[in-house]
């Protein structure tokens, strides 16, 4: 039967001729081909009848590579994507909807790509022949998606320390008015005894009296560090060398004698945009840990230098190492594995150096030393909102 | 004069008693307040060298405190004690003027190095009836690290120098209330030791002679130069060293 349609008392044929259907298909074979999603077609035993230019791109593949053969068995799944795509392919033929899913896809030259893929159960004349599975490249969204979740864990770090600090901070405060009156306390009657009959027949009493003068001192330090650890504010940046802050950081922590110091320090290095205070107390903190790991004397090497639009600043120590079960825990508040410390000090290096949109890396092993990255982003401002 | 009067105002009674108690120990005279009010009412009684002010009390700061004892004693030394670090407040009471701050929990010794310091600074009383010439004189030698207490008359002069020993006096030869030379005979038989300037119009030759005849250390004519103002100032304290 001829299709057409009539137009007034004309009959107009609609029926395409042969040479118009074979450039239809080419035009969509193009539309197909070009398409921005990947399109497999696979046969109800898994071999692979159809392939897109896109999927071949994106997978590294050639067509001739694939076609014939199994999907499943090319090396672009792991096992288990393996398995649970085989049971949801099944799922499929028992009428289940469409599959969706987002998964990992290795590709020929062996790098790992995420995509979403629709499966759907392809008939013909109403009978199965097998899939039809569309897919697109989602690695970029689900990289930005776990920069988000990253930013996040950050972001819900960094509040917890606040709150820690907070509350730290105000019972630290309170605690420095009664340490006042004890410190006076014991001031007078340190004097009163010294010169007393008591105090010469009674040595002890002097000896435990600088002993209070001693802990009220360790008390109050105690109360500074926790100070310090709820003032970790905004970054106030200003151009600084870090030769200088290193230099700073030295006169503040002394190295003793048994230690070896190294410096490698690139003199070369452009300013960078920092709080140089801030830095400072990183670097302070650092090089004390170092030297804390050291007390039989070693090694210790600090060196600059520029890679890849970051300053880095390196503190090497030969000193005893952090336990591998200490590793994932160092930079949590209030973990510690000193006698005298409250387990603040790199949490606080940490938020310094996360506010100034840099890193702070640690590798070490136990019995040879440990070595402390601080990556600082070079030429641009930080802080900023 | 006598002994160095302290007042020590903090709402807590164990720093009254141990700094108070301390104080008093090494021979000053203290008095001590819980609060602001009580800080406010003791400076209004008696005259205090120095005051030792907790920043966070109940009822009115230290702070507020202060400026409300400095309208009542001008050139008192106040020093702060904090256990906080409330930044904004600390800022705050060194724009005031305070001395210092010390910070909680302190070393005695260095507040009794505080105090004696206090004591050796050189204090200067400045007295003019005319605003602008005080306040000119006054920041020319604060600029130099000296401390300057005011007076507008003759008998609020005579007050001050009562009250306390003053290093230096600059005194305006036409006072409203009583001339400038009868000013100085009273103060010289108060405090012998002060040295004592007087300030004139260059017309008064006479005035200049008679007030340098009975004693006074030198004469300057306003609108005076502000280095021949420090030169004299200088040039006193090294005497009163060497």
């Amino acid at each position: 039967m001829v299709k057409g349609r009539t137009v007034g008392n004309l009959f107009i044929s609609t029926t395409p001729t042969v040479e118009e259907l074979k450039r239809s298909v080419e035009r969509l074979q193009v539309v197909i081909d070009e398409a921005p999603i990947g399109i497999v077609n696979i046969d109800l035993r898994g071999k692979i009848t159809y392939v897109n230019k896109r999927f071949e791109e994106v997978s590294g593949y050639s067509r001739e590579e694939m076609l014939g053969k199994n999907g499943l068995k090319l090396g672009m799944f792991s096992s288990e994507t393996v398995k649970l795509l085989g049971k949801r392919m099944k799922d499929r033929l028992m009428g289940r909807p469409p599959l969706l899913l987002e998964m990992q896809f290795k590709c020929k030259d062996g790098h790992w790509i995420w995509v979403a893929l629709e499966g759907k159960l392809r008939r013909e004349q109403g009978i199965p022949v097998g899939f039809q599975i569309i897919s697109a490249d989602i690695t970029e969204r689900k990289r930005m998606e776990r920069e988000i979740q990253e930013k996040n864990g950050q972001l819900i770090r960094s509040e917890r320390l606040a709150a820690i600090g907070q509350l730290a901070g105000g019972v630290g405060h309170e605690l420095r008015n009664p340490l006042s009156a004890i410190k006076n306390a014991v001031y007078y009657i340190k004097g009163k005894v010294a010169s007393s009959e008591v105090g010469r027949r009674e040595p002890r009493v002097m000896e435990f009296l600088g002993i209070v003068e001693d802990e009220i001192n360790a008390s109050n330090k105690i109360i500074t560090d926790l100070l310090g650890f709820s003032r970790v504010g905004k970054p106030s940046v200003s151009p600084a060398r870090i030769e200088k802050i290193i230099e700073d950081a030295l006169s503040h922590a002394p190295i003793p004698e048994n230690i070896e110091l190294t410096k490698k320090l690139d003199a070369g290095l452009p300013e960078i945009n920092v709080d140089p205070d801030q830095i400072k107390e990183v670097v302070v903190n650092i090089i004390t840990n170092a030297v804390e790991a050291m007390p039989e004397g070693g090694r210790l090497l600090i060196a600059t230098r520029e890679k890849d639009k970051f300053l880095e600043v390196e503190v090497s120590d030969t000193g005893c190492g952090i336990p591998q079960e200490s590793m994932d825990k160092i930079f949590d508040p209030l973990f510690t594995t000193k006698a005298k410390g409250i387990g603040l000090g790199l949490p606080v290096c940490k938020a310094i150096i996360d506010r100034h949109e840099g890193g702070i890396a640690v590798e070490s092993k136990v019995g040879e030393g440990t070595t402390f990255n601080i990556k600082l982003p070079l030429g641009r401002n930080v802080g900023g909102n | 004069m006598g002994k160095t009067n302290i007042l020590v105002v903090d709402d807590l009674r164990s720093i009254r008693l141990t700094l108070g108690g301390i104080l008093e120990d090494k021979g000053y005279n203290v008095v001590s307040a819980e609060n602001g009010y009580q800080a406010i009412e003791a400076v209004r009684k008696a005259h205090f060298d120095v005051i030792f002010m907790d920043i966070k009390m109940p009822g009115i700061n230290g702070v507020q405190t202060f400026r409300e004892v400095k309208k009542i004693n001008p050139e008192v030394v106040v020093i702060m004690m904090t256990a906080y670090s409330v930044e904004e407040l600390v800022k705050e009471a060194l724009e005031e003027g305070a001395y210092a701050v010390v910070y909680k929990p302190f070393d005695i010794d260095k507040i009794v190095a505080i105090i004696e310091k206090v004591l050796k600074d050189v204090l200067i009383l400045v007295v003019d009836a005319q605003f602008a010439e005080v306040g000119r004189l006054k920041k020319i030698l604060q600029g130099k690290g000296y401390r300057v207490a005011t007076a507008r008359n003759g008998a609020e002069a005579i007050e001050m120098v009562k009250s306390r020993h003053y290093d230096i006096i600059f005194l305006d030869a036409r006072l409203p209330d009583m001339d400038g030379v009868e000013t100085f005979e009273r103060v010289k038989q108060i405090d012998p030791q002060a040295a004592v300037i007087m300030m004139t119009n260059s017309t008064e030759e006479d005035l200049v002679k008679h007030a340098v005849n009975r004693g006074v250390y030198a004469c300057i004519y306003k609108p005076f130069d502000a280095e021949k103002v420090i030169g004299v100032v200088e040039d006193i304290v090294k005497r009163r060293k060497g």
